[in-house]
């Protein structure tokens, strides 16, 4: 048993370390209506990093690097005439395609690519948490700091901006967080499952809350359990821990959500 | 930020004795303003001047410019041409034309309510607000199940909380039945001393407007006619956007009737 828990502390650690941030944040991804942004950005840190290993950079620059070609180039498709969705989503695959591609031909990192589009938090040891924590630490900060701004503008834009709020700046802090969020959760679920990550617990949190601070410790709840049953399921079935962590999160969405509607439907009849 | 406030509140008796303004007592000035977009010109060469703690209502036809109007005063919009002139600094408030809290986004009512300005008034001057828009048992309540009159005395409550000197009202009352409205209008008409503020009310509801002796503007555009509704009735300009309505007040005709058109910008 200790043995197995020193394989797996580090791991678990650092994945409750991530969802202290996750959840709040997967909240205001919601809010602010960021889930296929999220996305585009989560498919591009592959391309991130496979730029990185190429050029010999830190990851963290290859990441940033790419999140500001992302946001770059959706200011110059906007376009009224396409859907902001749809094409996020165009941006989501060709990164996806872009970064598989860069990652295979360019680099020496074959053998990893599971890992990093399914995450694979066992690979990390003692010596990776402070950099986790102190990243984790740094990004709760900021959010703490627009957190008042954003949800006064999740709730409506033109009271927002005559209390002073400026938007364009709030969603640049926000980007620019998510795409920080992205660059650590890589190394936990992977590209393909960041956005899981995110939007997961808050979805379920949704349907238990009745204000934004209720939404939000409630999605830190889920987002602990799942990381928690997800770390000890990718051992047990020896699977990337990426898959098993949003695999989780996805059950717990579900249960909760048949639970609701059998509860809600129950009331009602009570009441008749 | 304290100054300006006492100034507007020590002025309050005056204005309310006499209608005619003083350039000290104004709040703000635009002046030949004009906004276009693309080639468009939806509002020209505006003049107006508000006055504090003064009322004014604004009316005009559908795609009149006056929501657009609004947001320049609001600030959401800059002027194309034109100056606008702030003699005190602005605190505004604003109740929109419409409101909906994006379904994901779980609100209740006091949690919208915190989103104010907690410093400016005192716990009484508050209570004050939620006992007069019975909002007390409301508190605990999601936005999103509020009615149609219920949700805009939150709005109300939530735009006097930040303590405006100037509080804009972008049709107020529409969808709400007679008698929430009559109240509302009572209640935004007979604010206290410690609320008093200069007020835009963007209206259809002739009777509201025509009633009082508030300075109405009357917009197509370009200001049409100003001045009080005694004078304005019998303006031709005004008889031929607003005369039909003005005489037959009782009688509702939908094929000209400006309160349910489908699209208002």
């Amino acid at each position: 048993m200790s043995a197995w828990l020193a394989i797996i502390a580090p791991a678990w650690i650092a994945g409750s370390i991530l969802a202290l941030l996750s959840a709040p944040l997967g909240c205001l991804v919601l809010w602010r209506r960021m889930a296929f942004f999220a996305d585009a950005l989560a498919h591009g840190t592959l391309l991130g990093v496979a730029l990185a290993v190429w050029w010999q950079l830190p990851m963290g620059i290859g990441i940033a690097l790419v999140s500001v070609i992302v946001v770059l180039g959706l200011v110059l498709i906007d376009d009224e005439r396409l859907p902001v969705d749809s094409v996020l989503a165009v941006v989501a695959v060709s990164l996806l395609c872009l970064g598989l591609l860069a990652l295979t031909q360019l680099t020496d990192q074959q053998a990893n690519v599971l890992g990093f589009l399914f995450g694979n938090l066992l690979e990390l040891d003692w010596a990776d948490l402070p950099l986790i924590g102190g990243s984790v630490l740094v990004g709760l900060g900021l959010l703490a700091y627009i957190w008042p701004a954003q949800i006064k503008l999740a709730t409506h834009e033109a009271l927002a901006r005559i209390q002073g709020v400026n938007p364009t700046r709030q969603r640049l802090f926000f980007m620019g967080l998510l795409a920080g969020f992205c660059a650590i959760a890589l190394q936990a679920v992977g590209s393909l499952l960041i956005s899981g990550l995110l939007v997961l617990p808050a979805l379920t949190a949704r349907l238990w809350s009745a204000s934004p601070k209720q939404m939000v410790v409630i999605a830190l709840l889920i987002a602990q359990l799942g990381v928690t049953l997800g770390v000890w399921g990718s051992i047990w079935l020896d699977i990337q821990t990426g898959l098993s962590i949003v695999l989780i999160l996805a059950i717990l969405f579900f249960v909760a959500l048949i639970l609701s509607k059998v509860l809600t439907a129950k009331f009602w009849k009570a009441r008749q | 930020m304290s100054l300006p406030t006492s100034s507007s509140e020590q002025s309050s008796a005056s204005i309310s004795l006499d209608n005619k303004t003083s350039q000290t007592n104004q709040l703000l000035s635009l002046s030949d303003i004009s906004y276009d977009i693309g080639s468009q010109r939806l509002l020209s060469h505006i003049n107006i001047d508000i006055a504090v703690n003064e009322t004014v209502s604004l009316i005009g036809p559908n795609g009149a410019g006056k929501s657009t109007l609004v947001k320049l005063i609001l600030g959401l919009i800059e002027p194309t041409k034109g100056q606008m002139t702030p003699h005190h600094q602005l605190q505004l408030g604003y109740v929109p034309q419409r409101f909906a809290v994006p379904p994901i986004l779980p609100l209740r009512v006091c949690d919208l309510l915190a989103q104010a300005d907690k410093k400016r008034l005192t716990a009484e001057q508050r209570q004050f607000i939620f006992d007069n828009l019975s909002l007390t048992h409301l508190l605990s309540r999601q936005m999103l199940h509020l009615s149609g009159g219920e949700t805009q005395r939150v709005l109300l409550a939530r735009a006097l909380l930040d303590k405006p000197n100037l509080l804009i009202l972008d049709e107020p009352m529409q969808g709400l039945d007679p008698d929430t409205e009559v109240w509302l209008y009572q209640f935004i008409d007979e604010l206290p001393d410690f609320l008093r503020c200069a007020m835009l009310v963007v209206s259809h509801d002739l009777h509201w407007v025509m009633k009082g002796s508030r300075r109405v503007i009357c917009l197509n555009k370009h200001i049409c006619c100003e001045g009080q509704p005694s004078e304005l009735a019998i303006s031709s300009e005004f008889q031929k956007l607003f005369g039909h309505h003005y005489e037959q007040p009782y009688v509702h005709q939908p094929h000209a009737c400006e309160h349910h058109a489908p699209s208002e910008l």
